[in-house]
């Protein structure tokens, strides 16, 4: 009996396995152990094939897996799917719908034609795919769920068609059954979950009572491969997605303008904030009568605080504005920006194009507007619900003409919580549009982690003007020349800061001008931002070495390959032979910083998910050093731990049999086509 | 303190053709300004891309000279991050109307509180001088190669559908009724548009001054029909000079030659605004077929339609119609957050000296705590 396992609920969209997966990965987290878990999902509302896959373990797990260990399927589609995809391990478990066996393959109308059409050449009906499984010694643990509801339906004196929305529960009860979860605990998370509506806990209960019965009757002696173990933790942990971490880092760090317009898989973030927009805040009480004094606060405002032991604690609302495009979108951040607020957009790739003409007027203006940007399979409308890094150029170049910005990518849920405040930080120091570069697996993935240290929130603001600085300076210029590129900002709205803003060129106070010695001066000014945000950011917001600094093989990567990147070298032993270079600042390159790592390096992998290794490019571009090796990925789906192992392995021993030379550039490449 | 006119003048060229209509929109928001004595430290002009954007610079206000066409989302940023300031937009019919449209009409169902004044001359001049999207199927200006083949928009119209609250129309050269339009505008609580009709001096030979001197038609000479008429009066606008009659004059339309050469319009129905040349206005009035327009007749949506209607054909300047009693975005803001006007987002304090964040988010991380 193992308890570390890969875990996996499949069923049609909108049926409710996504609930049944927050249950479970709750249970499992609450024991003690750790998870890593996925959605995956077609652009679809009802009815098309879905799932999410969880590994879990008692220590932290960063990756996925291809192959499942068990596998729970509410319906025909999921169960041929995952099957045909042969996607189910050697010794897992089965658990599906008996009703889904006899179904022809070419009735399930759910399924995508070019995927029906090469299940059919081999199998005509579902149960045929099941010598896939039984290859694998499998183990079939068939539920009657049709019994089940049926029972409901008459105890509840409802429709059948309504007691089968309980699908998902059934198969959530029987996986928890089969590893011998007792029932009053999950009785117990039901009524939190459900108890407020009398109806659907009543359902529910009912579903997980009559599946516990069902197994019970007819496994007399069910043999169980798997269990759930209680791990003691001592430290307080959340189980948390990259949506929601992201959403909450901004909370903290100060955001109260964010904008958006509905995209998968960005649109999660903004409604998160939408439904946490009143906030509690705590301020000094003489900062604040301070504020008021000065006239920058209105007395109002102590209508809506309350004075408790020195400190006020007042509500502050963050506006959540769904603007009618992604050019509104980006637009309104940037007006919000220029008031003063910490204003920021949430994207993902096709918004994001829409949003580069203003991308070029924030970075010409200097304006500090946030774009946080979850990228997703392209080019065009591409794979909606799929991931991919494919905007790693885009987001470092888009725009016409040349003005600086930052990207900074980060690897896993955590990073993107800290870097979602950090990121503000950055662009008001340095003054400049900052995107925060993300994907559809940081945006979809829960993971179990450490409670976040607030404590080591910082806010900077960079150099600001307020109305007493400005009384000592005769004339406000907003572009003044500086030495480290940067100029004192002052908000619209403050009293003695006016000036204009324009996209054309413009002088130190902010005027048009053509003039030939201006827009040289202007232009190197804004550009000497840089060179001093270079001189100035830690390191680690750079770039990551991970593993043993000195060793002569790196691997370099960004983004959320991380999690699986990292695992694989554990997992292979390889903590001594490989380090990891984690490129997490993408733009200004920190070219100097990445040279010194790939110093005495013999051999560089980098792996991305790509069609053209574009960290690979960026890399050569800028530190004239191109990788040996190139994994990519390009199918939509996340890297497995099977497949980067297999072929890191052959890497490192120099096999390059399996792979593919590419003649342009002289790397030898391989793509990962794991996934369903 | 007593704000002045020349308070609100910055130190700059925009460097319009001597006698373009956009010195006297500028003259017309200056003198508003004035008059409201807005407070320049809480003014920002946001301007588009064209003759009309560039000038914005001219304002000793903040100024945001922002894209073609996306004004009206970066005035909606600053507004509802600072409520406090006044937001006035400048744009063109090319910037408002063509490449912007989608804003333009989204922003009316948002209804923040933001004026918008739109310079409309019917070309795109700083390209030198193509059809926009308010010159009328037909017209050939100069600058034009052939006729026209587009139909023009409805501005007003399409304001009036999408939620746009106040509405007016002015021409660039009756400075003082146009100040008093914008003066109005900024004034009222919610969206407003005005539309000011301006002469291209350089690129339009078709409406220049002097077309407007003939077919300006002031907003209080519009007479409402109170009964719906036996038999229908049909008005035309003249569009080609023909035997005596100005271009932009009107006319009983009673033969073909008439009807060949003029914009025309029928009218029937009780309720509808019409617009007549002045005999025939004064025969309607004295059989009482028709009253004269009224203050509160701005405030009817169905009169400011057809006044809209008429306004394709017909340069009508005035106040058109005016919502009094519309939640702005900003109001509807405050519902879901009560502090929003006392502490809003561009005001709140969101760290101490040191740095620390001053936003407790423990009890939503709390809630992920497993």
């Amino acid at each position: 009996m193992r308890n570390s396992f890969t875990f996996c609920m499949a069923g049609p969209q909108g049926s409710g396995i996504d609930t049944s997966m927050r249950i479970f990965s709750q249970i499992v987290g609450s024991l003690g152990n750790e998870i890593f878990s996925f959605r995956e999902y077609h652009s679809n509302i009802k009815g098309r094939h879905s799932y999410l896959i969880a590994v879990i373990d008692e220590n932290k797990v960063n990756h996925l897996r291809f192959s499942i260990d068990i596998l729970a399927c509410l319906e025909e589609d999921s169960l041929a799917t995952h099957l045909f995809h042969d996607d189910i391990s050697y010794d897992g478990v089965l658990i599906y719908n008996k009703a889904s066996k006899n179904i022809l393959i070419k009735n399930i109308r759910t399924m995508e034609s070019c995927l029906r059409e090469r299940i059919i050449e081999k199998y005509e009906k579902v149960e045929d795919l099941f010598e896939i499984a039984r290859k694998k010694r499998v183990q079939f643990v068939e539920i009657d769920f049709l019994k089940i509801t049926s029972h409901i339906a008459k105890n509840l004196n409802i429709p059948l068609r309504e007691a089968m929305i309980s699908f998902n529960i059934i198969a959530l009860a029987a996986s928890l059954k089969y590893l011998n979860f007792d029932f009053d605990s999950l009785v117990n998370i039901l009524k939190q979950r459900f108890g407020k509506n009398e109806k659907v806990f009543r359902m529910n209960y009912l579903a997980a009572e009559e599946t516990y019965k069902y197994i019970d009757e007819n496994y007399k002696n069910l043999e169980r491969r798997f269990y759930l173990k209680k791990v003691e933790k001592k430290e307080k942990r959340i189980l948390i997605d990259g949506n929601a971490a992201v959403a909450i880092g901004k909370i903290i760090g100060g955001i109260s303008f964010q904008s958006y317009y509905p995209i998968t898989p960005a649109t999660d973030e903004s409604v998160f904030i939408e439904a946490n927009q009143n906030l509690d805040c705590v301020i000094e009480k003489d900062e604040l009568i301070k504020r008021i004094e000065k006239g920058e606060l209105s007395n109002n405002i102590l209508n809506y605080a309350r004075l408790e032991n020195g400190y006020y604690k007042i509500k502050r609302g963050i506006v959540v504005h769904q603007s009618e495009d992604e050019i509104s979108a980006i637009g309104s951040a940037i007006g919000a920006a220029l008031t003063g607020a910490r204003a920021a957009t949430s994207t993902s790739s096709p918004g994001f194009s829409l949003m580069t003409e203003f991308l070029g007027w924030a970075g010409k203006n200097e304006i500090p507007v946030v774009i946080t940007h979850y990228q997703r399979a392209g080019p065009s409308t591409g794979m909606p619900t799929k991931t991919e890094q494919g905007d790693l150029l885009f987001s470092c170049f888009a725009s016409h003409g040349t003005f600086p910005r930052i990207v900074l990518a980060s690897g896993d849920i955590e990073e993107a919580f800290f870097d979602a405040i950090k990121i503000f930080n950055l662009a008001e120091k340095y003054q400049m549009p900052a995107i925060h570069l993300l994907d559809k697996i940081i945006a979809n993935s829960m993971q179990t982690l450490p409670y976040f240290d607030l404590s080591k929130v910082k806010i900077e603001r960079g150099k600001i003007l307020n109305e007493e600085d400005l009384k000592k300076i005769e004339k406000f210029k907003r572009f003044v020349i500086t030495n480290d590129g940067i100029s004192p900002r002052a908000f619209f709205g403050t009293k003695g800061a006016i000036h204009p803003l324009t996209g054309d060129e413009n002088d130190e106070k902010g005027f048009i001008t053509e003039d030939s010695y201006t827009r040289s001066t202007i232009m190197n000014k804004r550009m000497k931002k840089i060179e001093t945000l270079l001189k100035e950011v830690n390191e680690e917001d750079k770039l990551k070495i991970h593993f043993n600094k000195n060793a002569k093989i790196a691997i370099i990567s960004f983004g959320s390959t991380k999690g699986v990147i990292i695992d694989c070298i554990k997992k292979m032993n390889l903590e001594e032979k490989v380090k990891f270079i984690q490129i997490r600042l993408l733009q200004p390159y920190p070219v100097k910083d990445v040279e010194k790592a790939l110093e005495n390096v013999e051999m560089l992998i980098d792996v991305e998910m790509n069609y053209n290794g574009q960290l690979n490019l960026l890399n050569r571009m800028n530190c004239l050093k191109t990788a040996d090796v190139v994994i990519y990925k390009i199918n939509g789906r996340p890297i497995f731990l099977e497949e980067l192992s297999y072929y890191l392995k052959k890497a490192i021993e120099k096999d390059f049999s399996v792979f593919e030379k590419d003649e342009l550039l002289g790397f030898y490449k391989a793509e990962l086509k794991n996934g369903v | 303190m007593v704000y002045k006119k020349e308070d609100y003048i910055e130190d700059f060229n925009e460097g319009w053709c001597p006698g373009c209509g956009n010195f006297g929109i500028r003259e017309a928001c200056l003198r508003a300004f004035e008059n409201l004595q807005l407070d320049p430290n809480k003014t920002v002009v946001v301007s588009g891309i064209g003759c009309s954007g560039k000038g914005a610079l001219y304002y000793k206000v903040f100024v945001a000279h922002t894209l073609h066409g996306r004004t009206l989302p970066v005035a909606i940023g600053l507004k509802l991050a600072n409520p406090e300031l006044n937001v006035i937009v400048h744009s063109g019919d090319g910037d408002c109307y063509g490449i912007g449209v989608e804003h333009f009409v989204s922003t009316g169902r948002y209804n923040p509180d933001i004026t918008l004044v739109v310079f409309d001359n019917s070309v795109y001049a700083l390209t030198k001088g193509q059809a926009s999207p308010t010159l009328k199927r037909g017209e050939k200006l100069k600058s034009l190669p052939a006729p026209n083949i587009k139909d023009a928009i409805n501005p007003i119209g399409i304001a009036l559908l999408s939620g746009y609250n106040y509405i007016a129309q002015g021409y660039a050269f009756n400075i003082e009724h146009l100040s008093n339009l914008i003066a109005g505008a900024i004034k009222h609580k919610g969206l407003s548009l005005v539309n000011v009709k301006q002469p291209c001096i350089t690129y339009d030979d078709i409406h220049t001054k002097d077309f407007y001197q003939n077919a300006l038609f002031y907003i209080n000479n519009i007479l409402i029909l109170t009964k719906d008429l036996d038999k229908p009066i049909k008005v035309g606008i003249v569009k080609r000079e023909f035997s005596n009659h100005k271009i932009g004059e009107l006319v009983i339309i009673e033969n073909e030659e008439q009807e060949k050469n003029c914009y025309v319009m029928e009218f029937k129905k009780a309720n509808e605004a019409v617009i007549l040349p002045k005999e025939k206005a004064e025969e309607l009035l004295k059989k009482e077929c028709a009253r004269k327009i009224k203050e509160e007749d701005f405030y009817d949506e169905y009169i400011a339609f057809s006044i809209a209607k008429l306004m394709l054909n017909i340069p009508i300047i005035g106040k058109i119609y005016e919502r009094k009693e519309s939640k702005t975005y900003e109001e509807r803001i405050a519902y879901n957050i009560e502090s929003y006007f006392a502490y809003p987002p561009a005001k709140q304090i969101i760290c101490d000296e040191e740095g620390n964040p001053t936003t407790d988010i423990r009890k939503i991380l709390d809630s992920f705590i497993v």
